[in-house]
């Protein structure tokens, strides 16, 4: 019973992963004022470019340069992204949607293009396994795993603790403030938008390189959508955010288990796959109303030009 | 507009007609409801479809992602175009092909992976639930733990019957052994490799999987589960998966749809002039949905004897000495 208890929690903690690291970089970009629901894009760009950089990177080696490929990628589908709305104005949910049809298409052609040079699957033997650290299995994650903790935690300190996180902070409440105490609201605003690209990226790298060693087309599969659901439960607090990402991965990890002690005879198992995103909209709509995001959030700036 | 829609047909009867008469080497149209590179059904048809083009000097023509409503215009144009033969690879492609039938009695036209006969069209019907049966036999056989499961991508009928075909195969090996069931959808690999933990995880050592591009996940977490030291094992589906480049090692069998036996029949009898539109049945009869036992593991693991079980069982379903029990 502890082993299976132990499993789970390590199921539910592997199913957070890629939440926390898209969830912190889709928290950094909004409390810098930018509302980024190209998420699902980002992601979907970094498991295909950590698939490709891995795949052309060939063994061992290859590995890294997957993970570098998934920043690069996420960095740069972000940036556009960035361009279009910090510089050009573009509306935010606009240019979002624009994004993930964009990481959509171009994560099919580079699919394609694999396929067709018969490189659809990572060398035999490599790969990026769990790292097993001795005592209950809970702990036996991913290497991306324990570097998504200790970003999550380095970003939580980075956002109450520091000059750069005041800032961030500023630049969705007051950019106005912020021009005036000689801040470049638009370079900052940028920047963040570019940390953004880079995590949702290694999210994607953590589903296609180290979950499952290969890619499918749908592989984000609305994680990206649900992220900015749990930045909204979590207050835009990293704190919340946690939280949030843990309650579903533990949900999901549960509903998993049941599914195969047989309640998926008996109930629909519709049901069961249903049952982590109802408990987020349920989440949603209970604590809706207790503090609100960043005023800026959406909105470019300067307001007029 | 409607009779500028009948100038247009006849027209494209009218050339349909001088082209089938000329001595020109067959041209096939293939109409897939999805990406012909998702690993599944599919990239199955597409795969098939080629190497029977490339085996007959056939023109094919393969168009994708087509939606139900846009089918029945996909047909005329095929028939426009001179087209002997197409095959509209889906269920959902059977009500717009019946009625363009009807207008274009000339075309033929198949459709696959349905199970209702309409007038003027040949249905495919695949049934992998023989198969099924088959590898039910041997998941029971190599388990050593008494529990088994099983993985489909949604509760659909095709998926229930190959379930059915899978119990019942393992419950006429050992009345007590237990088989799980869960639906993880059918292409998130990370979905279907926790939900493969989670059955590993209650001792399940064998696990049959019918899922198309979420195949990988599965088959990634018998890998992991593996390299661990447990002995757990996977059996494929529709594709033969026996060599899977990520655990072809632990993959035991695939129960596979011959679509290409399937497909090859449809393009003789069109050249012959002998295609006659009705249901058939695609089963182990006729050799379109077998179980592929995978041959490295023949010997050590699939013993000669278990072999020998899975192939006369077989034949017996073949015979229809053995049915696999209908849906309540």
């Amino acid at each position: 019973m502890a082993e299976l208890v132990s499993g789970v929690a390590q199921s539910a903690l592997t199913a957070a992963v890629p939440l926390l690291l898209a969830g912190t970089g889709e928290l950094v970009a909004e409390r810098a004022g930018v509302l980024n629901i190209g998420l699902e894009g980002l992601i979907l760009a970094g498991c295909i470019g950590g698939f490709a950089g891995a795949v052309l990177g060939g063994t061992a080696g290859g590995l890294w340069l997957g993970v570098g490929g998934a920043v690069v990628a996420g960095m740069l589908v972000a940036g556009i992204f960035a361009v279009a709305v910090v510089y050009a104005r573009v509306d935010q949910i606009v240019a979002g949607m624009a994004v993930n049809l964009l990481a959509f298409g171009a994560a099919g052609t580079i699919w394609h293009a694999l396929q067709d040079a018969g490189r659809d699957s990572l060398p035999s033997g490599a790969g990026f396994d769990r790292i097993a650290l001795g005592g209950p299995i809970v702990f036996d994650q991913y290497g991306l795993g324990w570097l998504a903790l200790a970003l999550v935690a380095v970003t939580g300190w980075m956002l109450a603790k520091t000059r750069a996180g005041l800032v961030l902070r500023a630049l969705g409440e007051a950019p106005e403030a912020c021009a005036v105490a000689g801040i470049d609201v638009l370079r900052w605003r940028f920047a963040a938008v570019l940390a953004c690209g880079a995590l949702a990226g290694l999210a994607g790298a953590y589903l296609s390189i180290m979950r499952t060693h290969s890619f499918a087309p749908d592989m984000s599969g609305g994680l990206g959508f649900l992220v900015l659901a749990l930045v909204i439960f979590g207050r835009w607090r990293i704190g919340g955010l946690v939280v949030g990402c843990l309650g579903f991965g533990l949900i999901d990890a549960v509903q998993q288990q049941l599914q195969g002690a047989g309640a998926a005879g008996a109930v629909s198992y519709r049901l069961f796959q249903a049952l982590p995103y109802l408990a987020a909209l349920f989440a949603l709509a209970v604590f809706r109303g207790r503090g609100n995001g960043p005023a800026q959030l959406g909105r470019p700036w300067p307001e007029e030009r | 507009m409607r009779s500028l829609a009948a100038i247009l047909v006849s027209f494209s009867l009218a050339f349909a007609t001088s082209v089938a008469g000329e001595d020109k080497p067959l041209s096939i149209g293939l109409m897939l409801p999805g990406l012909g590179t998702d690993g599944g059904w599919n990239q199955l048809a597409k795969v098939a479809a080629e190497k029977i083009a490339k085996n007959t000097g056939a023109k094919l023509a393969v168009i994708q992602k087509v939606s139900q409503d846009k089918a029945g215009d996909e047909l005329r144009d095929f028939a426009a175009q001179g087209f002997s033969l197409v095959i509209a690879h889906g269920y959902e492609f059977l009500n717009p092909a019946a009625e363009v039938a009807k207008a274009l009695p000339r075309l033929n036209i198949a459709v696959s992976g349905a199970d209702v006969a309409k007038p003027g069209i040949v249905t495919l019907d695949f049934d992998l639930s023989q198969a099924s049966w088959q590898v039910g036999v041997l998941a029971a056989r190599v388990s050593t733990k008494g529990k088994i499961g099983y993985l489909g991508g949604a509760k659909i009928p095709s998926v229930l019957a190959c379930l059915r075909g899978f119990v019942a195969g393992a419950k006429s090996v050992n009345p007590d052994i237990k088989v799980v069931e869960a639906y993880p959808g059918w292409d998130q690999p990370a979905q279907a490799k926790a939900q493969t933990e989670a059955l590993l995880r209650l001792g399940t050592d064998v696990i049959f999987l019918n899922v198309d591009a979420a195949s990988r996940g599965v088959f990634e977490a018998i890998r992991e589960a593996a390299a661990k030291g447990a002995k757990v094992w996977a059996i494929g589906s529709c594709a033969d998966q026996n060599a899977n480049p990520i655990a072809a090692d632990r993959t035991l069998a695939s129960a596979v749809i011959h679509l290409d036996v399937a497909f090859r029949r449809l393009v003789e009898t069109t050249r012959a002039g002998t295609f006659k539109p009705g249901l058939v049945g695609e089963s182990l009869a006729n050799g379109a949905c077998v179980t592929v036992l995978n041959p490295t593991l023949l010997g050590a693991v699939i013993t000669p004897a278990i072999q020998a079980e899975v192939e006369s069982v077989g034949k017996r379903l073949a015979a229809g000495e053995l049915k696999v029990p209908p849906a309540e």
